[in-house]
């Protein structure tokens, strides 16, 4: 009986970010203003992993490791800060995370103009790439929640499409109600985890 | 892989064909009302006894309670059972025989004092997974003697078992486990969100959404290999896989056209065929049990409703209207219900749609469910619920009368599917 093989964690130091003390909001927002030069954040890149097994007639599990994925998965940190802003010396917006109502899919507001800046910047970017995760709170159907997600993430780029960036500019994905930011079960909670995270991925 | 061999041999006693019919029993509503039954102390005894509790249709009388403990029917003092109101008593005992150990089991009148049933198992060396499958057996046996329907006590039930450890991490696996939550086996471990699990209609596969690749694709898994391939990994959104009836279809929503529609998947030609066309999201599919409808989720209206729609396409009528968040449709085998999730006020509850008439009625009285799933005879429906934060499943009698927590001690668990009755692998 083998047992899983799990996840290559690989350190990496990046300097001049944000406090791993900080909400999670503050991370993925990238404040990147670097005003406490004491901190640094530890990115944690990880490969999915997958094992699988059978069941057998006497309960026995025999677990073969057939698809290890080597795909990094994206870290709360803002690495891409950096990137992006070298990219020509136009700085993509520090928010990355947009929140929405219960069972909504519209962006308002503040958040709008933020969308249209990220815009701008992937214009004068032809290069860089965006992706929109869209994410559910936890009430609810897991595979209605999936949809809600991908809806949300496809009325951000239905916006950023609007303001002239490229189709091909924006990879889409949902993770429904899977990757919930805060782990309560209230609306205080909830309200964090109705949310569009946009990071732009090298 | 072993194969479980079952040697039994119900005598029916000739003069005794006409007395189990007339036992009349009337399956009704409610723990209240649930038939007394006792279970003598014998190997496998409690399993079956718990068993038939949790089918909601039994109320097996505790051990402690029993003022004697015959194991063969020539022990059975009569007065006993009549003092403890039970109507129906099993007993049984071990036997060594040359050729091996057999359990053998009576199912007994207590009022007519009459031998229903008789059974004897070839049962090995007697270990605990050979008893728990003999087990189950037998409570299938009793059960359709007593009720006349057909009993799911060795069906499996598929679920998603998820552990969170610091920094974030998660450790997701999908598990079988026997009806009763025993019994788990691990079929797949991923760093990676895995939901929706579907069971082929042999029972033999299991498709399911993986984000191993860090979106949802669909894949396919042997339940009793291992091997598994990737189905569905179209540009957007795979999801929300079921197993047409015959076992040549899968249905999923797939959003490579844009948004979440109803696409069939024919399994040999690997070619896709679209069924929905609007601007809502439609997802969620569940096959009639005739495999002539589709029962789906759509937010077309605005608000979440479940839809049907004709297989081979065509318009969808609409089949939910009251309340504002209707999904997960699951059909009963009888193809004239639909269990599926209703959210009011803030509240997620299973409830079961009568589908001619459309009378809606509530089952759960949680806060918090999701994910309902039918047995395969239709008398039960499997759920997923919250207790302490913690994911658990919860069965249902169909008609609401009882609400039974399955065991899966220390286990955050979701997205259970109740299997199809399984013949001997």
């Amino acid at each position: 009986m083998k047992r899983v093989a799990i996840v290559a964690v690989l350190g990496m130091l990046v300097s001049g970010c944000s406090s791993l003390n900080e909400s999670l909001n503050g991370a993925l927002g990238g404040d990147s203003s670097g005003e406490s030069a004491d901190v640094e954040v530890i990115e944690i890149s990880e490969m999915e992993s997958v094992s699988a097994g059978s069941a057998t007639q006497d309960g026995a599990v025999e677990g073969e490791q057939v698809a290890f994925e080597n795909q990094m998965q994206q870290a709360d940190a803002p690495m891409d800060m950096d990137m992006a802003q070298s990219a020509n010396g136009l700085s993509a917006p520090a928010q990355r995370l947009f929140f929405f109502g219960f069972d909504s899919s519209s962006i308002t507001g503040e958040d709008l103009s933020v969308v249209q800046a990220h815009a701008a910047y992937l214009i004068n970017n032809p290069v860089m790439i965006v992706r929109l995760e869209g994410h559910a709170d936890e009430r609810g159907s897991r595979e209605y929640n999936l949809a809600l997600g991908e809806r949300r993430a496809q009325t951000m780029s239905d916006l950023l499409i609007a303001e002239g960036v490229n189709n091909g500019q924006i990879e889409i994905l949902s993770y429904g109600e899977e990757k919930p930011l805060e782990m309560g079960h209230e609306e205080a909670f909830w309200a964090q985890n109705r949310r569009v995270e946009l990071t732009y991925p090298q | 892989m072993k194969r479980l061999v079952i040697l039994y041999w119900l005598w029916m006693l000739g003069s005794l064909s006409g007395s189990v019919s007339a036992l009349e029993i009337t399956i009704t509503q409610g723990n209240e009302a649930a038939l007394p039954i006792a279970v003598a102390p014998f190997a496998g005894s409690g399993i079956i006894s718990n068993d038939l509790r949790l089918s909601g249709e039994f109320a097996p009388l505790s051990q402690k309670k029993m003022l004697s403990r015959p194991t063969q029917i020539s022990e059975v003092n009569y007065t006993d059972w009549r003092l403890l109101q039970v109507p129906t008593l099993l007993v049984g005992r071990m036997l060594n025989k040359p050729e091996g150990k057999q359990l053998e089991v009576q199912l007994i009148n207590v009022y007519r004092q009459q031998l229903i049933a008789h059974y004897r198992f070839s049962v090995g060396n007697a270990n605990a997974k050979r008893m728990r499958k003999v087990a189950h057996t037998i409570s299938n046996l009793v059960y359709k003697k007593l009720t006349g329907a057909d009993g799911v006590f060795s069906t499996h039930v598929a679920y998603v078992s998820v552990v969170n450890h610091k920094n974030r991490k998660r450790t997701y696996t999908l598990e079988i486990a026997d009806f009763d939550g025993k019994n788990a086996q691990v079929l797949l471990t991923s760093s990676a969100p895995l939901l929706s699990p579907s069971w082929s209609p042999d029972g033999r596969k299991l498709a399911y959404v993986s984000f191993e690749n860090r979106r949802s694709e669909v894949w396919v898994q042997e339940v009793y290999t291992g091997k598994r391939t990737k189905l569905a990994s179209f540009k957007g959104k795979n999801s929300a896989p079921a197993w047409s009836p015959d076992g040549r279809k899968l249905a999923l929503s797939l959003s490579r056209d844009g948004n979440s529609e109803i696409y069939l998947m024919d399994l040999k030609k690997k070619t896709i065929q679209r069924l929905t066309r609007n601007r809502g999201a439609d997802t969620e599919p569940a096959w009639s049990p005739d495999g002539k409808r589709i029962a789906f989720l759509s937010d077309r209206s605005g608000r979440p409703q479940i839809y049907q729609v004709n297989a081979a396409g065509g318009r969808a009528e609409r089949l939910t209207f009251k309340g504002r968040y209707n999904t997960t449709p699951d059909w009963a085998a009888d193809g004239k219900r639909i269990t599926f999730l209703q959210g009011d006020a803030g509240r997620y509850r299973i409830a079961v749609l009568d589908v001619e008439s459309g009378v809606v009625r509530l089952l759960s009285n949680n806060r918090q469910d999701e994910s309902p799933s039918f047995a395969p005879n239709g008398r039960l429906i499997v759920y997923a619920t919250q207790q302490n934060n913690r994911g658990v499943l919860e069965i249902s009698s169909a008609d609401g009368g009882s609400v039974q927590r399955l065991s899966l001690p220390g286990k955050d668990v979701r997205e259970p599917a109740w299997s199809p009755f399984l013949r001997n692998k």
